[in-house]
């Protein structure tokens, strides 16, 4: 298991996977170390691992929104859109 | 929509956002800016609660909301009569 709270030190010779910090999606916040324990993603990322991003409060929707979209916060609203082949994000995304 | 449910909406909408908040704290226990909203909420909530409750009775039964004179709890409209 990839353990997340420490970095992991790359082989000699080896290169890690990906530079770090690792690139966050478009529309995703960029991590806060100073107050998360946790990256956003692994200093070093494997190929072919599942990984999730660790998630980052930056902003929040105004309460009647947030009740009508099923979410407070604006980067999980991710509303299921099978016509668009994004991952369905919505288009203010 | 009639005051009531104006309410009622304005109650869920808080709710909703305290629980979305609960479970972002259950993975980010040092988030002081999230406590601080979680906390500010939970505040507007009672006093919602309290506010509703004597304008329009008690939300929750078996002692877990007191009443007024007479017997309140028996007022309509009851949930499965409310239209959204």
């Amino acid at each position: 298991m990839y353990d997340i709270h420490q970095p992991a030190m790359p082989m000699p010779g080896t290169r890690p996977a990906m530079p770090m910090p690792a690139m966050p999606m478009p529309g995703m916040p960029m991590p806060h170390y100073s107050i998360y324990p946790l990256p956003f993603m692994p200093y070093c990322v494997k190929m072919a691992h599942a990984y999730v991003p660790y998630q980052c409060f930056t902003n929040s929707y105004p309460l009647n929104e947030a009740l009508q979209k099923g979410t407070y916060f604006p980067e999980l609203y991710q509303p299921y859109m099978p016509e668009k082949k994004l991952g369905g994000l919505a288009d203010n995304e | 929509m009639n005051d009531q449910l104006a309410f009622l909406n304005r109650l869920q909408q808080v709710e909703f956002a305290l629980v979305e908040l609960q479970l972002f704290l259950d993975t980010h226990k040092d988030d002081q800016r999230a406590l601080m909203e979680f906390n500010q909420y939970s505040k507007q909530l009672e006093m919602l609660k309290k506010q509703y409750e004597l304008q329009y009775g008690p939300l929750l039964n078996f002692g877990f909301s007191p009443s007024q004179y007479p017997w309140r709890w028996l007022e309509g409209p009851w949930p499965w009569e409310q239209v959204f």
